[in-house]
């Protein structure tokens, strides 16, 4: 495949997944900094493994995988920033402004933070990035079952959360040690 | 509202408020950016030799190649191969590997073993705990006596763009050898080797169980949302004051009042508390 052909093919990938990978990497770095650097190091990333990259709606899940690991990495460690992506930046900047219209609800956040990183990832992709568990489980490198037994998990973790974080939570009694949990 | 909505609520913007964003300015100079780079095959990268007709290498198969982004950091050296999961470099008396997939194909590794001349290698990659220092997992099991391995994390990334771990091993091992190799798990993934629970990013980042009684720990731990593993800590009566380790107790034989050593994460929504016994406890048979 020459060269130019990568080319053109990689453009048209971009195009069209752009909006959705910016959007995921925004809905997750806390500042615009990060998003562009997620965004631009994801795009290195397809560019230089052009060849790899799947054809279709199969390259958009491709790339979420990806832009997770790369947020992965950029959490683990101290990132040097290699360039600034200003001109992205700036834009992005209005993203993280404008949030407010929607209203503040008491005790969500918190009920967020209670989650473990897995199970807010996993809520995250089906609401967010709207995916079903088929496409969660491609994006997780895992099986459709296990996604939607995972995924189920979670809803219900986070309803549990919700229920401690928000006024009319229920108080929880303590529960003695009584038997072994299977993991 | 249902709970869906709720968090639905909670991301800063939706694809759709995007709309048209592909085609702004930024993400023109940000694709022009990233189309100017260099994909670089390997193949363009390496050193002319005769040596590598003497390796049956005339030919080197390269699959959409691991990027090379420096030269060999062993002075004297050639790469003799490439594909998306490892580049092999060899480098006097050793072979220098780079690993760039955490779940390489082991039909494709021992292909690419085999190129160099290396069948009775294996080499296993375990995911552990990202905060896990690079190197703390490497194992090498072999029957030659002279062969030896090292591992080689920190020339890893300057090396080989996405480089994941790395290692180097005798050429011309005899019989058979095996190299474990930690590498960073991925979010989600269950890890070979425990993290400590509360290290940052881990399960109760933050939290300390240490000295707290069992039953307290396990009552934190179920907040979380987690299950509870116990393993006694037998402390031996012997000089050297060395502990065994004694997993999978059913709660029923913890004492509540016992106190906790420590908190362990595998990732995978158990929380393993290391429970030292009471004075009055008989360690099983065997301990």
């Amino acid at each position: 495949m020459s060269e130019q052909d990568d080319r053109s093919r990689f453009e048209a990938v971009y195009r069209r997944t752009y909006e959705q990978i910016l959007g995921y990497a925004v809905r997750r770095c806390s500042s615009p900094e990060d998003a562009a650097d997620v965004v631009a190091e994801t795009y290195v990333i397809a560019w230089k493994r052009i060849a790899e990259l799947p054809g279709g709606e199969a390259g958009r899940l491709w790339l979420y995988g990806v832009a997770r690991r790369v947020l992965a990495n950029h959490r683990r460690s101290e990132r040097r920033r290699l360039t600034r992506h200003t001109e992205l930046t700036d834009e992005i900047e209005h993203l993280y402004a404008a949030r407010s219209h929607h209203s503040e609800q008491h005790g969500v956040d918190e009920a967020m933070d209670v989650l473990a990183d897995s199970d807010r990832e996993l809520l995250a992709l089906n609401l967010w990035e709207g995916l079903d568990p088929g496409e969660i489980a491609t994006v997780l490198d895992c099986s459709r079952n296990a996604a939607s037994i995972r995924l189920h998990r979670a809803r219900k973790r986070f309803a549990k959360a919700l229920e401690k974080t928000r006024p009319s939570a229920a108080g929880f009694a303590s529960r003695p040690l009584i038997e072994k949990e299977s993991g | 509202m249902n709970n869906d909505q709720i968090f639905k609520d909670r991301a800063r913007v939706l694809d759709e408020d995007l709309a048209g964003r592909a085609s702004t300015a930024g993400a023109d100079a940000l694709l022009a950016e990233i189309v100017s780079l260099e994909r670089a095959p390997a193949r363009r990268r390496l050193l002319p030799s005769p040596r590598r007709a003497l390796l049956g290498m005339a030919a080197v198969a390269v699959l959409a190649g691991a990027i090379v982004v420096g030269p060999s950091l062993f002075g004297a050296s050639e790469q003799v191969y490439a594909s998306q999961a490892v580049t092999i470099d060899r480098v006097g008396d050793e072979y220098a590997f780079y690993f760039t997939e955490g779940n390489p194909d082991p039909a494709e590794l021992k292909k690419a073993f085999h190129q160099v001349g290396l069948d009775n290698l294996t080499v296993s990659l375990v995911p552990v705990p990202p905060r896990m220092p690079a190197g703390s997992v490497f194992g090498f099991e072999k029957s030659d006596p002279d062969a030896r391995a090292t591992f080689a994390g920190d020339s890893c990334p300057e090396r080989v763009e996405d480089c994941i771990t790395a290692f180097r091993v005798t050429a011309d091992i005899k019989g058979p050898a095996k190299v474990s190799l930690g590498r960073p798990a991925k979010p989600g993934e269950k890890y070979a080797f425990p993290a400590d629970a509360s290290w940052p990013g881990e399960a109760l980042a933050g939290v300390n169980l240490q000295g707290r009684s069992a039953a307290q720990a396990a009552d934190v731990v179920r907040e979380h949302h987690l299950k509870v593993a116990y393993v006694l800590d037998w402390r031996l009566p012997n000089d050297e004051k060395d502990t065994r380790f004694e997993k999978d107790v059913p709660a029923s034989r913890i004492d509540p009042d016992w106190q906790v050593a420590r908190a362990e994460s595998y990732n995978d929504g158990v929380i393993v508390l290391h429970v030292v016994p009471g004075p009055a406890a008989t360690p099983p048979p065997g301990f």
